[in-house]
């Protein structure tokens, strides 16, 4: 995983490719990962990467974390040549960052957001997960497989209940909860550990992933 | 190749689509038989005639109404987008040819995340509605071809299908169909 040197042309060429089918870099809508992303590139991507180039427009606007007083007269320079150029190009858009009211408003804005990612710290992104962990056959002791489960710990981890599904020929599955922190958990940690228990487990899947 | 249904009742399971969206009741949602455009009689003795009339009466009356845009700028682009909708998607619509309409949209969306702003609008909201007759019936192979409304499409669905009851619409990026050089 990963675009490899956003500060690079292949990094931003990965970035680029990626973001042709989506508007956020994860879910549809900005998230600490489009900030993340954003903070790694250098500057704006050139224009024949165009979603890329569209994607950073947009958080550029919308999704930054850093404080936005730091973020002088140059910085605002690179917005505003965005939207200039969306105005030559296409008459429909008429939100042009030309005019004094539009900047005013802008600026304003700007700065209640800022004031409102200040006082963000409380908020941790979270998410329930819901996991099918399957077993080699009938006969794998399902008990012995959930607390191996259970077993994994981690900072940001909680797992939740847990039931057993049964998928035919007598084998069930073990549907297990959890409730992990977005930062500090991924999901290809949570699947190494699981599978680390081979004794027991014969595959993971996520069956529900869900932003809290 | 489903027909097309007739546009005015298509614009009235709309409107009724907006309206649970936005949490207000359609009250008295009507279609005038003689000009074949949707009525809505609003409250306190008001008559409101068009699709696009209607959407934003609608937007005025829930608990979002800056959805109909918060600056002059911005409500005149919404504006002229809805027009779009009308005068532009469903025309396509009666006349088979959508090539055009998904070539504009493709065009604009490729720098933009959304129509007007950095939000969703009501301009989406409507244009999403008005495409999706017209996603309903394309193949895979030519939704690769519009990547951007495909895109901006998926993002609309995953904020608002539910809520509207619609169906998502599903999509696929196939290499073997990339002719498009990403």
């Amino acid at each position: 995983m990963g675009f490899g040197d956003l500060k690079k042309k292949e990094g931003l060429s990965v970035l680029n490719a990626y973001l042709a089918d989506k508007s956020y870099i994860e879910g549809f809508q900005p998230s600490q990962a489009d900030a993340v992303v954003f903070d790694a590139l250098s500057g704006p991507p050139s224009a024949d990467l165009e979603n890329a180039l569209r994607w950073y427009n947009h958080i550029n606007f919308t999704g930054r974390k850093k404080d936005l007083s730091a973020y002088g007269p140059a910085g605002s320079g690179a917005p505003a040549a965005g939207g200039d150029d969306d105005d030559d190009d296409d008459d429909i858009d008429l939100f042009g960052s030309d005019d004094e009211d539009a900047k005013a408003e802008r600026e304003r804005r700007l700065a209640e957001y800022a004031a409102k990612k200040a006082k963000k710290p409380a908020l941790i992104a979270k998410s329930s997960l819901l996991l099918d962990v399957k077993p080699w056959d009938d006969e794998t002791d399902m008990a012995e497989l959930e607390k191996c489960v259970r077993t994994i710990e981690a900072d940001g981890l909680l797992w939740g209940a847990s039931k057993l599904v049964p998928v035919g020929y007598g084998i069930r599955k073990l549907q297990i909860n959890a409730v992990i922190e977005d930062d500090k958990i991924s999901t290809d940690f949570l699947e190494d550990e699981i599978t680390k228990f081979e004794d027991y487990v014969q595959s993971m899947d996520i069956a529900a992933f869900n932003k809290i | 190749m489903p027909i097309f249904t007739q546009p005015h009742q298509v614009n009235m399971e709309e409107l009724n689509n907006l309206a649970s969206y936005l949490g207000v009741s359609s009250g008295k949602l009507v279609l005038d038989a003689k000009e074949q455009i949707p009525v809505l009689k609003a409250g306190n003795g008001l008559t409101v005639r068009g699709l696009v009339s209607v959407a934003k009466q609608l937007v005025r009356q829930s608990e979002t109404p800056e959805l109909k845009g918060t600056t002059a700028e911005e409500r005149a682009a919404i504006d002229q987008w809805l027009e779009y909708r009308v005068v532009q998607v469903d025309r396509s619509l009666q006349e088979k040819d959508v090539s055009s309409v998904l070539r504009d949209t493709n065009a604009y969306l490729s720098h933009h995340v959304y129509f007007v702003g950095y939000q969703p609008t009501l301009a989406d909201i409507i244009l999403y509605l008005g495409l999706y007759r017209i996603f309903e019936d394309l193949t895979f192979m030519e939704k690769q071809k519009y990547v951007h409304v495909c895109r901006w499409f998926s993002n609309m669905q995953s904020l608002f299908a539910n809520k509207m009851s619609k169906k998502h619409i599903a999509f696929q990026r196939n290499k073997i169909f990339s002719g498009t050089g990403h």
